[in-house]
C-alpha cells in the first residue's frame, strides 16, 4: 500500500472511532468512584474513636486503675510494666 | 576447570580483619574455592548411586502447595501468651536465619497482634471513609476489587523488633528470636489517595485515624501527607489474597513506618485535625528516653542491618570459607551501603549488596569470609541513601538509654566461639 493511502485509510479508522465514542454517554474522568455515599448519622455505630479531649465517650465515669483491670480482663495487651 | 589454590591474586585479598574478604569474589561472578590459604580439604565423595526418586513415579498434585516434608521446622516462633485466655495475643516471629534472599513466605509472615486473628467473610467487610471529608464513603471488597492497582516490595518490621537488645545484658536466642518481628512482602492494592480523593478531604484534615476490625478496634493516628503518598490499600500479599494474621481481607501498606500503623482487618479511616492519642501512640510505641522525656509519632523504622548467617542455631563446621550474609532495610529510603566486621567493629569491609536494592524494602547483602576457627564477632552496618548510618550500640544508648523499648536499630554483634556457635553479644 502507498504510504499516502495509509495515512488515509488510518484517518478513516480515527474518524469511525470518533463516531463510535459519540455515540456512547461519556463518562465523567475523575476516578472510579465505586465508593458508597453515607449519611453521617448511618455510621455513628462505627465512630467510637475517643478524643484526648474525652469526646466521644460515653457516659459514665472511671479512673485508670478501674479502666485496666477491664481491660485486662477482656483480654486485651497485658500492659507492660517498664523498670 | 580452575584448580584450587591458584587465583590468590585476583579476588580473595582480605578487605577487613579476621577473615573478611574482598567483596568483588560475589560482585564479579568469579568466585571458586580458592580461599587464600586455609580451604577446606574435602574427603573423598561416596560413589554415586540411583536414587530412589527416580526409581518410580512421584506424588500427584495438590491444591495448595506445601513446602517438603523435611522442612518441617522452618516456622514461626510463638511467644507463650501473657494472658492464658486470649491465645491470639503476642508475637509469631519469622525464622529469619533459615530463609534466604528477601520475600518474606506468606506463611511465615510476622505477626504482631493485640487481640487475635478475626475471621472476617470479605463479602461482610466495609472499608468506611469519613470525618473531615465532603462524602462519607463506604466500600465493599467487590468495590475495592475494581480500583486500579499498584504492588510495592516493602518490608514490615515491628517497632518493638530487637528491644530485647535495649538492655543491659546480651540475649539468649536466636536472630529469629531476637530481630524476627521483621519481614518482606510484595503488596498490592489501590492507593489510598485515590480512595480520599473520593471522599474529598477538608483543608483542615491532618490526620487520619485507622482502624481495623479487631475485638481490639486497634487504631493509630497517620499524617495526612503519607496517607497522600505511598500508602496502599492492600488486597494481595505476595500475589495471594492478603493472610488472615496479616489483616485479611485488607490491611493498610505504610511504606518504612512502623509495623503498628499497617493496620490489619482495615475497616475505617477518619480524618481528623488532630490524632486520637490511640493506646498505640501514648502508652505503647512511644520511646521513652533517659531524662524521662518521650519521644511520640516515631514513624519511620531507621536504618538498620542483621546478619542472618552465620547466627545462634547455625554452627559453622570447621574453619574454612563461609559468606556471612544478611538483611539491611531503612523506613526512610534504599540501603546505600552495607559494611560487615569480623573483629567486633575495628575493621570494616563493604559486603556485596544483591539486586534489587528498592527503598524501604529488604535488601540483601553478602560478604565472603575466611574463618579461622579463632572467636570472631561479626557485626553488619548499614548506611541509607540519606547518609544515616546505623549507630553503635554505645551511640544508641548513649541517646536514648535502656528503656526506650521501641525503634532499636543499633548495630547488633554474634560471637563465634571455636566450635563454631553463634551467640548474641555486646561489643
Amino acid at each position: 500500500m502507498h504510504s499516502r493511502d495509509r495515512v488515509a485509510s488510518r484517518a478513516a479508522r480515527m474518524i469511525g472511532a470518533a463516531m463510535i465514542c459519540a455515540a456512547t454517554p461519556v463518562l465523567s474522568a475523575d476516578g472510579p468512584r465505586f465508593g458508597a455515599p453515607i449519611a453521617p448519622g448511618d455510621l455513628s455505630s462505627w465512630d467510637i474513636s475517643i478524643g484526648p479531649d474525652g469526646a466521644g465517650l460515653p457516659p459514665g465515669r472511671g479512673t485508670p486503675a478501674q479502666g485496666e483491670a477491664v481491660y485486662v480482663a477482656n483480654g486485651m495487651d497485658r500492659p507492660r510494666s517498664r523498670p | 576447570m580452575r584448580k584450587h589454590g591458584n587465583s590468590k591474586e585476583r579476588q580473595f585479598e582480605p578487605a577487613a580483619a579476621n577473615g573478611i574478604l574482598n567483596r568483588r569474589a560475589f560482585l564479579e561472578g568469579t568466585l571458586v574455592a580458592a580461599a587464600a590459604g586455609a580451604g577446606v580439604v574435602e574427603a573423598q565423595a561416596e560413589p554415586l548411586a540411583v536414587p530412589n526418586s527416580m526409581k518410580e513415579p512421584g506424588a500427584g498434585f495438590t491444591g495448595y502447595g506445601q513446602p517438603s516434608r523435611f522442612e518441617s521446622k522452618v516456622v514461626r516462633s510463638i511467644a507463650p501468651p501473657a494472658n492464658p485466655a486470649t491465645q491470639g495475643i503476642g508475637t509469631a516471629r519469622t525464622p529469619l536465619q533459615l530463609l534466604n534472599g528477601t520475600i518474606t513466605p506468606n506463611g511465615l509472615h510476622f505477626d504482631r497482634s493485640h487481640s487475635g486473628t478475626p475471621d472476617i467473610d470479605p463479602d461482610q467487610h466495609r472499608l468506611l471513609i469519613h470525618g473531615q471529608v465532603k462524602q462519607p464513603l463506604v466500600f465493599t471488597l467487590e468495590a475495592l476489587a475494581r480500583y486500579p492497582m499498584e504492588s510495592r516490595i516493602a518490608f514490615i518490621e515491628c517497632a518493638g523488633n530487637s528491644g530485647g537488645l535495649n538492655t543491659a545484658q546480651a540475649q539468649p536466642g536466636n536472630a529469629q528470636a531476637i530481630h524476627g518481628l521483621l519481614s518482606c512482602a510484595e503488596w498490592t492494592g489501590v492507593r489510598l489517595a485515590t480512595l480520599l480523593d473520593e471522599a474529598g478531604v477538608e483543608p483542615s484534615a491532618q490526620w487520619v485515624v485507622a482502624e481495623g476490625a479487631d475485638s481490639a478496634a486497634m487504631s493509630r493516628s497517620v499524617p495526612l501527607a503519607k496517607c497522600m503518598d505511598d500508602a496502599l490499600v492492600c488486597l494481595y500479599q505476595n500475589g495471594e489474597r492478603v493472610r488472615p494474621s496479616n489483616g485479611y481481607p485488607i490491611r493498610l501498606l505504610l511504606p518504612g513506618f512502623e509495623g503498628n500503623m499497617n493496620v490489619k482487618w482495615l475497616r475505617r479511616l477518619k480524618l481528623t485535625d488532630a490524632p486520637v492519642m490511640a493506646k498505640d501512640e501514648t502508652s505503647k510505641y512511644t520511646v521513652l528516653l533517659p531524662d524521662g522525656k518521650a519521644w511520640q509519632f516515631v514513624f519511620p523504622m531507621e536504618v538498620k542491618s542483621i546478619i542472618t548467617h552465620p547466627s545462634p542455631g547455625l554452627a559453622l563446621r570447621g574453619a574454612g570459607f563461609y559468606e556471612i550474609a544478611g538483611l539491611a532495610w531503612s523506613g526512610q529510603g534504599r540501603i546505600r551501603q552495607v559494611e560487615v566486621s569480623a573483629d567486633g567493629g575495628n575493621s570494616w569491609a563493604p559486603a556485596a549488596l544483591q539486586e534489587p536494592v528498592l527503598p524501604k524494602a529488604l535488601t540483601r547483602f553478602r560478604a565472603p569470609w575466611q574463618w579461622s576457627g579463632g572467636v570472631a564477632i561479626v557485626q553488619s552496618r548499614a548506611t541509607d541513601d540519606t547518609g544515616r548510618v546505623q549507630p553503635t550500640r554505645a551511640q544508641f544508648v548513649a541517646e536514648r538509654g535502656l528503656r526506650g523499648q521501641y525503634h532499636y536499630n543499633a548495630i547488633s554483634s554474634w560471637r563465634i566461639d571455636e566450635k563454631g556457635e553463634a551467640s548474641n553479644a555486646f561489643a
